[in-house]
């Protein structure tokens, strides 16, 4: 059973003097429980409007949406107990220390004092706890976010840029934290510009583009689905080399490390053809793409595949 | 790093929510300085009364003092101002708290935490509410028994009533006052932060106050003075309703082919506004802010 369930979920914002915007058009998002779950998309793809919908903070048009096998937003107030999240910019009351914002929303929910803490450790703010929030850093701010979210012991994390304002440290930690929470059986979406993180930690992708989704699955599926099947070649001549591989029928040109053969599919073609004209290769491997490439070439033309 | 493990799962009773809505409003700053320099006021203002009244009547001087602190004079003004007062403060209060949790993204955070939207903001008017009657409550006990102190000391308990306020005793005199001031301090929170829901911006919603009673209503006042807006203005009311036994207002103004006894050939024609007639009003104009309020809330995408 999904954690998240959403499909077909559409949501327009009218604007003043310009045409209405569908800021989701028609969009579904599955989140199979436990893991990580990287949430994908340029600026303005949709990815906060639909946690804004999942979580009632915005209103859908239509489309159907279930958390934790529960209808939202209609019986959001059953499940919200087991869902912590941290959306953008994390929200506290400036004047008030780490603590006494933590406090407040813990005492709200019966939470034991024990349990802010406990989070404020979690997160390495137990040395501000008493400094007001206004005096915090981005990173301070964004790990307290953390650290509220954390406070119900979720069984469903929602995260949009977690590791916005962190150092590279505080980064680490971060994606520690939270492959640690998605091996343990709590299910993180986290939604994230950084590529690199999201390839990191996440089991599984959702990558949407102008509200609409474009690519989900495993990681893994997705990265090989976007293989341009291309294999860097190392040798010692490599402008001869390359003249022989052309002269072979494969499509080559040079990079500042060797050559690169693209469409194929098996690296030894390339070694077979070489060896044959005498030229013997110092390495071969197969061109990794990564989720950066994969996610530019699945939203650069700005329509989904 | 690990997780705490709960004990138990959150919990979304009415009374804890309530209570930390509470200690939310009780902890900001502005409340605190507000309390501060109204409690400390009082205090000051009670003990200039104190030493410039005697108990035994001496030649006053040019200010009217040296005279006996009258309880049954002063203490109903006493009664009024607190309230006023207090009120003044209820509606700043209201509508800072309010905006303060639009600016600062925390009511974001809130809605994460309990989504039903009305049932959240009736908590948070009422913990406003709350709040701001225990200031109302230490305000005027303090007034008043300064006020008292300051009567059996250097005043008296005898003497009558000003006229108007009838012939009931002075307590329940002041009882009463007491309890419409809590009746209005609570309006005055409720629409300070019924506007500042409406706006989402504290400025803003103290702006619209400004702009209602400096600007609004005199405008009101001058533009249709043939129909007589003073009975339906809400600073009038807000007097009426406080001023024991209401106000006399000037209304509609006639017309008259003949001229007065004074030789006037217009006038207005004098409306009383009990304290009954004062409180309907402003519940309506409280419904006629909150409701619309409550309303967007409830509809209202949260960014």
């Amino acid at each position: 059973m999904p954690v998240i369930e959403a499909t077909d979920v559409r949501k327009t914002y009218r604007r003043r003097g310009k045409p209405p915007k569908a800021a989701l058009d028609g969009l579904t998002l599955i989140v199979e429980h436990g893991g990580v779950h990287g949430f994908l998309g340029p600026n303005g793809s949709g990815k906060t409007t639909m946690l804004r919908c999942l979580l009632g903070l915005a209103r859908a048009d239509s489309g159907q949406m279930r958390v934790l096998d529960h209808t939202v937003p209609k019986q959001l107030p059953t499940v919200i107990g087991d869902v912590g999240a941290l959306l953008e910019s994390p929200a506290f009351f400036p004047a008030f220390t780490g603590l006494l914002n933590l406090r407040l929303l813990a005492r709200a929910a019966e939470i034991p004092d024990t349990v802010v803490t406990a989070v404020l450790e979690l997160v390495g703010l137990e040395d501000a706890a008493d400094e007001r929030v206004k005096g915090y850093s981005l990173g301070m701010r964004q790990r307290l976010g953390i650290a509220a979210a954390l406070l119900k012991e979720p069984q469903l994390l929602i995260l949009d840029e977690p590791s916005n304002g962190l150092d590279p440290a505080g980064m680490r930690e971060v994606r520690e934290l939270l492959r640690r929470l998605g091996d343990t059986g709590v299910t993180v979406l986290l939604s994230s510009h950084l590529l690199g993180e999201v390839q990191q930690i996440c089991d599984t992708v959702t990558i949407v583009n102008h509200g609409r989704l474009v690519k989900s699955g495993p990681v893994s599926e997705v990265l090989a689905q976007a293989s341009t099947g291309a294999v860097s070649v190392g040798i010692s001549d490599s402008e001869g080399a390359a003249a022989v591989l052309s002269a072979a029928g494969f499509t080559v040109h040079l990079d500042r490390t060797g050559i690169i053969v693209d469409g194929v599919d098996d690296g030894s073609v390339v070694s077979r053809a070489l060896a044959e004209q005498g030229r013997f290769v110092s390495w071969l491997m197969p061109v990794q793409v990564d989720l950066e490439q994969a996610f530019l070439d699945l939203t650069s033309d700005g329509e989904p595949s | 790093m690990t997780l705490p493990t709960l004990a138990a799962r959150p919990t979304h009773k009415v009374l804890p929510l309530l209570r930390s809505e509470i200690s939310r409003i009780s902890h900001r700053r502005l409340f605190r300085i507000f309390a501060l320099v109204l409690l400390g006021g009082i205090i000051v203002i009670s003990a200039i009364a104190f030493a410039n009244h005697h108990s035994v009547a001496v030649a006053p001087d040019n200010f009217g003092t040296n005279t006996p602190y009258r309880a049954k004079q002063v203490l109903p003004v006493v009664a009024l101002v607190t309230s006023l007062a207090v009120a003044g403060i209820a509606f700043v209060v209201g509508a800072s708290s309010g905006g303060a949790e639009w600016s600062s993204r925390s009511m974001t955070l809130q809605l994460l935490w309990e989504p039903r939207r009305l049932r959240l903001l009736t908590l948070k008017w009422l913990g406003l509410v709350v709040v701001m009657l225990a200031l109302a409550l230490v305000a005027l006990l303090l007034a008043l028994g300064l006020g008292a102190l300051t009567a059996s000391m250097r005043g008296t308990w005898t003497g009558h009533l000003p006229n108007h306020f009838g012939d009931q005793s002075l307590g329940s005199l002041l009882a009463l006052m007491v309890v419409r001031g809590f009746v209005f301090i609570a309006m005055a929170a409720t629409i300070g932060y019924a506007i500042a829901v409406l706006v989402r911006n504290t400025g803003a919603s103290l702006g619209v106050a400004f702009i209602y009673f400096a600007v609004a209503e005199n405008a009101l006042r001058i533009a249709l003075m043939k129909y007589g807006p003073e009975p339906y203005l809400l600073s009038t009311n807000a007097v009426a309703f406080l001023i024991p036994g209401g106000l006399d207002v000037p209304g509609r103004v006639l017309t008259s082919s003949q001229p007065d006894q004074n030789g006037m050939l217009l006038g207005p024609v004098m409306v009383h506004l009990s304290n009954a007639r004062a409180l309907f009003t402003m519940l309506v104009y409280t419904a006629l802010i909150s409701i619309p309020a409550a309303w967007s809330f409830a509809r209202r995408d949260v960014s």
